[in-house]
């Protein structure tokens, strides 16, 4: 028995013993932020989390470009949340739930882009070499752009509205967090979002590659051509039209890259159509089908075309329509809604996302040589037929249009039905001075300049007591 | 003669012999001639024994040798009889002055009567055969201070538990669960399919518990530490007691059905009023969804235990299956619990034991809530002019609001559970008074989730397979000292103690199968996920409690302890929470003694910390995350997902308890009064972050909160006849009030007043933790139409902009509570148990969707009501051609209602059968009872609630500030159950 004290104690000793170390658990999913940047292998995972922050289908995944379309007039929106149904019926509100997580999203991207573009100098291993330093930078500085780029476009007025002398967003372009240090945003106006864009985009353009070694890297990272196309909506955008033409143009010659696309076959297969598409795999989140798809395909059936974008088309003829669309159940009850099938993956949800094409180029320059001519544009026409050719409608010459006017509307009228669902159409009607609603709800309340046509800045950050003057109307 | 003699002697002998196995009768009663009922009889040093009947009378056959009889009852002195010439043995047994209730304290146990802790406990006799959704549903209206909520009515459900009020913001609220010494893991180990995970101790088979512990104060719960903030609830499975061997059966059935349901449009009506009101027309068909969703649900429960032994070794062999569906389709569950406690003394000095539970169990479940392939969210959101099946008879696909009746027929969605918690222990006399303790625990549970649904709910068909695990281990070594020198008493309890647990789990899901009948994610053609993640933590604790008490008057505790946690940074990984309890038993004085109707009078007082560690296992680390959530085309990538607080540390709670308790005429009149008050400080907080920081949230020790109250606890015995009828009355109520008194990194609203929390409900300075923050809604204007809300400074507006919001209302109640009667007579026993709760705001977060008139799905029947011009007033909705009917669906003080309920929790009859009319030779009992939960409910405001039928106990488990929240929540239960219970 007496063994027994003996053995007894021991559980006892234990706990003199017993130290520290039992306390050293350690992370086994997640990487500490300084090793995010310790070697070439990590640094580079860094930069590709800041495309991967594209997927977010709050950044450019399914939901921006689909609120934005149905804001406008391309979408007749059945669905049922709540946030997305303000969106539709022009009574958004500052709480809006959905709208804030657009707003964070795009600013954990940035974060990720900020901290890419200032620690990359500093990472500690010689394999990575000072060329791959400065494209790695210049990568997340062209992703850097594209965020605020969006965020701009959605939660302030278009630059046509006071020459951007507006209220913008913020601009942070460094990781203060990650030292500890928090910061209280405030406003910069639109012409200084503009400015920090073009800053970007110009400093990365020098450092980006043409091309990676494969299609989904060259269609699906930052280059040359990515670089100018954006540029070149950049200024259409800001109404420059002879840089909009210059940069268009540096894609359009890029003939071993970029082409237009022969038919409409090219969708989600990385060809010379596409200038920058996001790549989705059905693990990522971005698919752009979730809303444009009807139930039975896997979408949820939200936003078929809308009434006024029906009429747009040539039912009979137009291939745009005749080959890209698909009748379905929508989720308001109309079991013959008419859905886009540009995202026909909703079954396993993996639609890359569409950001930059050779059409959009295209008609960017078309737009530009229009607008900075003043005439009915014999270049412009060059242009614009072959899209017409392909759709199978009838080429257009000069004498069909009887002024300059004539010729931008039929351009505005082409980019609107290349373009649909991409989110293109809201900024294209505010930047050229038109209102988003024609008919139905917002008629009269949707102009440029008008509350409702821009996103509210969250009231969550504006409580916070950050120096954020609230968009007019909120 | 000599011969004869002899012979005669023979008999004699022999006779003496037979008599020495003879049979001893007798009747067991207390003070006041009343019977006890079940009282222990043992034969000493044998493991023979009884218990007597509902008569008090037992009957034994004792061995021969046998030299003495022990008597014992709960609460009662046992006596030790020495066994005469007499085959009768009557006795009176007296509740003792020495010996009171032991109650169960951290780490070892006290009396009742010298506590100076503040702890309720409640026991076994009142938890028995209730058909519950978890352990802690025990604890609704049966202790004060503490506030049980169920978060619904499905099976498995989570509650909300909070003892003396939330004491925290972002980390965690519940109090730790301790089933005999091994605190419980009680993570997520389930989706939460649009509404709160499942409940992590579902799988704790109620009967198994013999009393639950609620340590309430810093002098009860700082011997836990850094978890001690939320209140320790120490759980004591059931032993055997030495000397009778028992066998127990019990059976019971019930049926149920919602307490509550929707009041939804049906076809004709929603046709109608959407083709006045909105003009859209829909199709002719109709259906009735609620109607198909809804059923009785059934329950059977089985239960058969062994339990007793000898003064050697004691034993209690459990297992049960039940059987239960509930009141919606699709969900039902099947639970197989089993047990195995016992207790050996191996030798004089040393004993062994060891607390053995298992559990298996099938959880066929239904989503809730915030999810549309929810039964009790989609039928009342599905159009009634959609139709579940087509012309042929085939499922529909009804879309994003999925055909929910086609869900539950077709898919798969299964939670099975595997649970093992145990400890053994070693226990060794170094000296009289003096014993070491070695006790080791595991708790490991693993559950597997799968999922798999069919193509006509999800095309091509969906399937998911989620496996959990968290294993835990720990090691407890304790010394323990228990001396009495004259008029001094000292106890004293060391020991330190290591802890860590480690959660696995790996996920899979696939889509586009083949055919429905492949069920397995293997079958999927389109693997979606495929991750598998690790996190562990590790706790190292020291601690000390001793307690003196002079001349069994003055009581003196103190209690520390030292914790050292993985979870908190580097710069501050040690806490030390220490508590100070002094006690002063009035009665005992020389003054008071002589008062007659005086029992008890005790006064005592304590003062302490503890702490919270209930934030994740990382919190302080920069993080950088990995995975699918961060690769790109094919290449792997990492992002930011988390930003660095080395100096991340516990959340601190002081807590000053006063208390008096006082039992009188004969103890029939018992009262607890404790006064507590309750800082919380350097609280975990989700610091809020302005979004372009890149996160929104950084958690941070600041901020500041309070709760303060009065727990009453009373226990009367009303009326105690001779002729055996008695009435006893309890009644609890816990007094309390919230204040967050610091925010220091809270938003600004538009009053100035800071918070953190969302849009609705939110933590504000100066207010509670659950504030609502919301339009005030005033009606619908009856000359024109309107629906009219109050701006900020109170005028009339026609719209509920968030910048109209004001405080509101909170989700804290003045008071909860409980108050049960009961009767008995003979056999007859009669319980009815009411619960309460006043003063608090819920938010029915799915009016907004039944009540907008102009939203896309099914409709409250109340919208018929609205405004025309020959309909002014008193209408529910505004007019049809109003602007303001396209934001009567948004957030205002329209869907907050008055929380405060009187609901008849339980209400149970049962007739104990004579041991005479059975036979008394095979059974030792029998009882049948029937049982009624929650038959009756009572809510505030009736008027305001009408024709909008949901349950007014809402509630959402794992967040401090979501409290008293629906959507779509399924209702509690309304059960009726009938059983037997049967002893041999």
């Amino acid at each position: 028995m007496k063994k027994f004290k003996y053995i007894f104690l021991l559980p006892f000793l234990l706990s003199f013993i017993a130290c520290d170390e039992l306390l050293d658990v350690e992370p086994e999913q997640s990487l500490s932020t300084p090793a995010a940047f310790s070697d070439k292998n990590t640094a580079f995972a860094s930069l590709m989390g800041v495309y991967s922050a594209a997927q977010d289908a709050d950044v450019f995944g399914s939901i921006t470009a689909m609120l934005s379309e149905t804001q406008s007039d391309n979408v007749r929106f059945v669905g049922s949340f709540p946030t997305f149904q303000e969106v539709n019926n022009y009574v958004v509100i500052a709480t809006n739930g959905s709208i804030r997580s657009i707003w964070a999203d795009h600013y954990s991207a940035i974060l990720a882009a900020n901290a890419v573009i200032v620690n990359m100098p500093k990472v500690d291993d010689p394999s990575l070499t000072d060329p791959e330093r400065k494209q790695f930078i210049a990568e997340a500085k062209f992703m850097r752009a594209l965020y605020y780029f969006n965020l701009v476009t959605h939660f302030a007025q278009p630059f046509n509205v006071s020459n951007g002398n507006t209220p913008g967003v913020p601009i942070v372009l460094t990781p203060d967090i990650f030292d500890g240090k928090q910061i209280l945003p405030a406003r910069n106006s639109v012409v200084e979002v503009y400015a920090q864009i073009e800053k970007d985009l110009l400093e990365a353009l020098p450092d980006l590659p043409e091309k990676y070694s494969n299609a989904e890297q060259t269609r699906g990272r930052g280059t040359k051509g990515s670089a100018n196309g954006i540029l070149s909506r950049l200024y259409l955008y800001k109404g420059d039209w002879a840089k909009t033409i210059q940069y268009a143009d540096a894609v359009l010659s890029n003939k071993a890259l970029y082409n237009l696309a022969p038919n409409y076959a090219f969708w989600d297969g990385n060809t010379s159509e596409d200038v920058f598409v996001i790549q989705n795999s059905s693990t990522d989140q971005g698919s752009w089908d979730l809303y444009y798809q009807p139930a039975a395909l896997g979408g949820r059936g939200d936003a078929p075309f809308s009434d006024d974008l029906l009429a747009a088309f040539d039912q009979v003829n137009d291939k745009r329509f005749t080959t890209l669309t698909i009748v379905g159940a929508d989720a308001g009850g109309n079991t013959k809604a008419i859905f886009t099938n540009k995202f026909p993956n909703g079954i396993v949800n993996s639609d890359n996302g569409p950001i930059l094409r050779v059409t959009e180029v295209t008609l960017n320059k078309a737009e530009a040589l229009v607008k900075n001519t003043n005439s009915v544009n014999e270049e412009a026409i060059l242009l614009l037929n072959p899209l017409l050719g392909r759709a199978g409608l009838p080429t257009v010459k000069a004498a069909d249009f009887a002024d300059a006017n004539a010729l931008l509307e039929r351009i505005l009228l082409e980019r609107r039905k290349e373009l649909c669902f991409e989110g293109h159409r809201r900024i294209d009607l505010l930047r050229n001075g038109k209102p988003l609603r024609t008919t139905g709800v917002g008629v009269g309340i949707s102009n440029p300049g008008d509350p409702k046509v821009v996103f509210p800045i969250p009231q969550r950050d504006i409580d916070l007591g950050s120096s954020l003057p609230q968009n007019p109307g909120y | 003669m000599k011969k004869l003699s002899l012979a005669l002697l023979l008999v004699v002998a022999s006779s003496l012999t037979l008599l020495s196995q003879r049979t001893i009768t007798g009747k067991i009663i207390d003070e006041n001639n009343v019977p006890l009922i079940g009282a222990s009889v043992l034969v000493k040093g044998t493991a023979t024994g009884t218990v007597t009947d509902v008569d008090g009378n037992y009957s034994v056959e004792i061995p021969e040798g046998a030299t003495a009889l022990i008597f014992s009852y709960t609460g009662y002195d046992p006596q030790e009889i020495a066994i005469g010439t007499s085959n009768v043995i009557d006795v009176t047994m007296s509740s003792g002055v020495t010996l009171q209730d032991i109650i169960v304290v951290g780490y070892g146990t006290q009396s009742e009567r010298f506590k100076v802790q503040s702890v309720s406990q409640v026991d076994a006799e009142k938890l028995q055969n209730r058909p519950l959704l978890g352990p802690q549903e025990l604890l609704q209206g049966q202790a004060a201070g503490v506030q049980m909520v169920s978060n619904g009515g499905i099976l498995g459900s989570n509650a909300t538990v909070r003892i003396r009020g939330a004491a925290s913001i972002n980390a965690g609220g519940d109090p730790l669960y301790v089933v005999d010494g091994v605190p419980l893991n009680d993570g997520t180990y389930s989706s939460g399919q649009g509404g709160a995970a499942l409940n992590p101790l579902a799988d704790i088979n109620p009967n198994d518990i013999e009393s639950i512990s609620v340590l309430k104060d810093a002098g009860a719960a700082a011997i836990y530490g850094s978890r001690g903030s939320n209140g320790v609830i120490l759980i004591t499975t059931k032993k055997g007691k030495a000397g009778v061997n028992r066998v127990n059966a019990e059976f019971y059935t019930g049926w149920s059905e919602p307490t509550y349901k929707l009041d939804m449009m049906n076809a004709d009506e929603f046709r109608t009023f959407e083709k006045a009101y909105n003009n859209r027309t829909f199709p002719e068909t109709s259906f009735d969804w609620p109607g198909a969703v809804l059923q009785t649900g059934r329950v059977n429960s089985y239960t058969l235990n062994f339990s007793g032994g000898n003064d050697i070794t004691q034993y209690y062999l459990g297992g049960s299956f039940l059987r239960q569906s509930s009141y919606a389709i699709g969900n039902d569950l099947d639970r197989l619990n089993g047990r195995l406690n016992f207790k050996h003394t191996f030798s004089k000095k040393f004993r062994f034991g060891a607390n053995v539970g298992v559990t298996k169990s099938v959880n066929n479940r239904i989503g809730a809530e915030n999810n549309t392939f929810a039964p009790l969210t989609s039928a009342y959101l599905q159009l009634p002019t959609v139709a579940a099946y087509d012309a042929t008879g085939n499922f529909t696909n009804t879309g994003f609001i999925r055909n929910v009746i086609a869900i539950e027929a077709l898919s798969v969605n299964d939670l099975i559970t595997d649970r093992i918690t145990t400890n053994a222990y070693l226990q060794f006399d170094l000296m009289e008074g003096l014993t070491l303790k070695t006790d080791w625990g595991i708790d490991n549970i693993t559950t597997t989730e799968t999922s798999r649904y069919p193509n006509i709910v999800s095309t091509g068909g969906t399937g998911s397979n989620d496996i959990r695990s968290d294993d835990k281990w720990l090691t407890t070594n304790t010394i323990n000292f228990d001396q009495i020198f004259g008029n001094h008493a000292i106890s004293a309890v060391a020991g330190f103690s290591f802890e860590t647990a480690l959660f696995e789990r790996t996920e899979v899901a696939g889509s586009n199968f083949a055919a429905d009948a492949l069920r397995n994610v293997a079958s999927a053609a389109t693997p979606s996920l495929t991750r598998s993640s690790r996190t562990e933590w590790a706790l190292l604790s020291q601690f000390v409690r001793a307690n003196y008490r002079l001349k069994d008057k003055y009581i003196l505790e103190g209690a520390l302890r030292r914790d050292g946690s993985s979870r908190f940074g580097a710069n501050n990984r040690y806490g030390v929470f220490w508590a100070v309890s002094g006690g002063w038993v009035l009665s005992e004085e020389a003054f008071l003694r002589d008062i007659s109707f005086l029992n008890t009078l005790k006064l005592s007082a304590s003062y302490g910390t503890t702490g919270n560690d209930r934030i994740g296992n990382f919190q302080s680390l920069g993080l950088y995350g990995s995975g699918v959530a961060f690769d790109y085309a094919g290449l792997p990538g990492i992002g930011p997902n988390q930003p660095a607080n080395p100096d991340l540390k516990w959340e601190e709670t002081s807590q000053l308890d006063i208390g008096v308790s006082v039992e009188l005429f004969n103890r029939r009149l018992a009262v607890d009064v404790n006064y507590y008050l309750k800082n919380t400080t350097d609280m975990l907080l989700d610091f809020q972050l302005a979004d372009p920081n890149g996160f929104s949230t950084l958690t941070q020790n600041a901020g500041e909160m309070q709760n303060r109250g009065v727990d009453l606890n009373i226990e009367t015995v009303n009326i105690r006849t001779s002729g055996g009828f008695e009435w006893t009355t309890n009644l609890n109520i816990g007094f309390l009030e919230n204040e967050v008194t610091s925010l220091p990194s809270g938003s600004l609203d538009a009053q100035g007043n800071r918070f953190i929390g969302g849009a609705n409900q939110r933590a504000v300075e100066g207010y509670t933790v659950n504030t609502f923050y919301l339009p005030r809604y005033v009606g619908i204007n009856s000359s024109n139409g309107n629906a009219e809300y109050l701006d900020a400074t109170g005028n009339i507006a026609t719209s509920p902009s968030p910048n109209y919001r004001v405080i509101v209302g909170s989700a804290i109640p003045d008071f909860t509570g409980g108050f049960t009667n009961n009767f008995t007579y003979k056999g007859i026993d009669l319980g009815i148990f009411f619960n309460f709760t006043y003063g608090n705001e819920v938010y029915l977060g799915d009016f907004a969707f039944t009540e907008n008139p102009v939203g896309g799905f099914n409709k409250a029947r109340v919208l018929l009501n609205y405004w025309t011009e020959s309909n002014r007033e008193g209408a529910f909705a505004p007019a049809a051609t109003s602007a303001t009917k396209n934001t009567f669906g948004q957030a205002s003080t329209r869907f907050m209602l008055d929380g405060s309920f009187l609901r008849l929790r339980n209400v149970t009859l049962g007739y104990t059968l004579p041991a005479k009319k059975v036979n008394a030779k095979f059974f030792q009992s029998a009882r049948i009872y029937v049982m009624g939960q929650n038959l009756w409910t009572r809510r505030a405001d009736e008027d305001l609630w009408e024709g909008r039928a949901q349950d007014p106990e809402v509630g959402y488990a794992s967040s401090n500030t979501f409290q008293g929240q629906s959507f779509f929540t399924p209702p509690q239960a309304k059960t009726i159950t009938v059983g037997l219970n049967a002893s041999f």
